[in-house]
């Protein structure tokens, strides 16, 4: 895919606003990107980003660690500047006008960034100072978010002592303090519990939704953006291979599969099929057939084919477009490590 | 202002939180026996009269606070929360004021209480007195320890954002802590016989009072271009982040 291509993305879904009485069909995406890019010293870690995310999206960056999405949020809240190529964020320039956008972004970044020696409450308070929040706001805001991520009780606690999922529930409720329009999440769960993950995902949906808030997320999981997101990009050594919704990833980069159990799938159907001119590949799966059709491949031929085999076929199910087939179809697509390792959470990650 | 104060509020909360205060409550308690009461004792009268005790003054603090500011970047990116804070709207030059206004109010007000606490030092264990510093040298000894600190937190802050590790910002300022202080001792080996003898016989012999004024003035055109040079290198764009 050419990375000078606008990923533009129309499709928020109802209900969801970044910002109160900007809705409607004018509205200025959130993020726009165009031709960004940044060198570091013997790599290129950003390669011509286009892209624009609507406001009220979850928007899920994926990649592998390095692939430069951490990089990405930078650019964005103007901690490091592009070698090329601009951006817009809220309407304004993170290079020049840098300040303004930070004043309306939350932000978790890879590590939650908590004062460790402080309290819970304490911590949320500081960021409600630095927000220029009055204290009977903050005071109210605090018992709020607290509530909301269920630590209210812990709120004198000092946040060294707690889990991982803990400090990642407060460091969310932090980002929100300030109703910011945009927050950016540099991989929220990494590091948890497959409980813990589950908790702070469903927190994180009922937060963004309540707080009509844009969430720009980065994640190498992913069932997580599959979750989570209205829309997905994925990229790969600093290039945007694709953006869509999960499932039109799924659907555009994944050739059709079936899945057909019965009596009679041995070896020598599966060699049979293999010579099929609409058959890409065969195998066997925990006793299933697992079939990849060419595209406009028609499965009722096939069918009767088994049938004339012998199988005794009982079902015949669709699978596949799922975003992890999408995924790992353009990693392939765009000459990707064939080594590439998922997880079996479905991570891109070893 | 009130982002200075932001920080300032931030960094005197770290320290005064339950499991710091100890620590902080330990550290102040030790200096200040070593300072108030040691040192007076060890030196007698000269710890008040004699010119070249202001050297001490102006070492002390300046040597305490940089140790302080080694944490103050570098500390925040080994502990995870200096990118947090860069992605907030905080301004650069509050981020640097706030964490040098923090060394300073807690450095210069512990060194400060010395100053009363050495005096009740002296009169118990020199006889002849009462022994009271007059008002000026007060004074001037004030201003030599807020320049002193002032300085030392301007080159912590500089040094400590581009250090990789709080030990590294310690060790670049424990040296420049020593070469500061020993650098003028070889200049002044360095120089013709006459003003040589000179020198040493002003801070030998002078008013401690003029020493003082004298040592607040070099400290003060010091800490001007530091604290204005830490000023305009903290940019959030500069800062290596992990």
């Amino acid at each position: 895919m050419n990375a000078d291509t606008v990923h533009r993305l129309a499709a928020v879904p109802a209900g969801r606003d970044g910002d109160a009485g900007d809705s409607g069909a004018s509205t200025p995406p959130a993020i726009v990107a165009r031709r960004l890019t940044r060198d570091f010293p013997g790599v290129r870690a950003l390669d011509n980003l286009t892209l624009e995310v609507p406001r009220g999206a979850i928007f899920g960056f994926l990649g592998r660690n390095g692939a430069g999405k951490t990089t990405t949020i930078r650019l964005l809240l103007g901690l490091i500047e592009p070698t090329g190529g601009e951006a817009l964020v809220l309407g304004h320039d993170p290079v020049r006008a840098s300040a303004a956008v930070r004043r309306r972004c939350g932000v978790l970044l890879e590590h939650p960034g908590l004062v460790e020696r402080l309290t819970a409450a304490d911590n949320l308070d500081l960021y409600g100072r630095i927000w220029r929040m009055r204290k009977d706001m903050r005071v109210a805001r605090i018992e709020e978010l607290l509530q909301r991520v269920g630590l209210w009780e812990r709120r004198e606690d000092r946040v060294r002592d707690w889990s991982r999922g803990m400090k990642q529930k407060l460091a969310i409720a932090r980002a929100l303090m300030h109703r910011p329009s945009l927050i950016f999440l540099d991989e929220p769960t990494a590091g948890l519990d497959p409980v813990s993950a589950a908790e702070l995902r469903d927190d994180l949906l009922r937060l963004a939704s309540r707080e009509r808030v844009t969430v720009f997320l980065t994640t190498h999981n992913l069932a997580e953006a599959e979750r989570l997101c209205d829309l997905v990009g994925v990229i790969r050594d600093g290039r945007l291979l694709s953006v869509g919704s999960p499932s039109e990833i799924g659907a555009r980069f994944t050739e059709p599969r079936l899945r057909i159990q019965g009596i009679g799938l041995t070896e020598n159907v599966v060699e049979l099929l293999r010579a099929r001119q609409e058959v890409d590949a065969v195998e066997i799966v925990n006793g299933h057939l697992l079939v990849s059709l060419r595209p406009g491949a028609r499965v009722p031929p096939l069918v009767s084919f088994l049938v004339r085999l012998g199988v005794q076929v009982e079902e015949v199910t669709r699978v596949g477009n799922t975003l992890e087939d999408g995924v790992l179809s353009l990693f392939h697509e765009g000459g990707g490590a064939p080594e590439l390792p998922l997880r079996a959470a479905g991570g891109l990650d070893a | 202002m009130r982002d200075v104060g932001t920080v300032l509020w931030k960094e005197l909360k770290e320290l005064s939180s339950t499991d710091g205060a100890w620590v902080t409550l330990t550290t102040i308690i030790v200096f200040m026996l070593f300072v108030g009461v040691v040192i007076p004792w060890l030196l007698g009268l000269a710890w008040l009269q004699a010119p070249w005790s202001v050297v001490m003054w102006a070492w002390i603090p300046f040597f305490v606070v940089t140790t302080v500011t080694a944490d103050s970047v570098a500390g925040e990116r080994e502990r995870r929360t200096l990118e947090t804070l860069l992605a907030t709207r905080l301004p650069d030059a509050a981020i640097v004021m706030g964490k040098v206004m923090a060394a300073v109010v807690g450095v210069w007000s512990v060194t400060v209480l010395c100053l009363p606490l050495g005096t009740v030092t002296i009169n118990l264990v020199v006889p002849g007195g009462p022994h009271i510093p007059p008002v000026s040298q007060v004074g001037a000894l004030l201003a030599v320890v807020l320049f002193a600190s002032t300085l030392g937190a301007a080159l912590g802050v500089l040094v400590s954002m581009r250090a990789d590790s709080v030990r590294q910002a310690q060790q670049t300022l424990a040296i420049s802590a020593i070469a500061l202080f020993l650098g003028p001792i070889v200049i002044i080996r360095l120089l013709p016989g006459e003003w040589t003898r000179d020198l040493v016989s002003a801070m030998l012999l002078g008013s401690p009072v003029r020493s003082a004024v004298v040592l607040a003035g070099i400290l003060a055109l010091g800490t001007a271009p530091l604290l204005g040079l830490a000023l305009i290198r903290f940019r959030r764009r500069r800062i290596p982040l992990r």
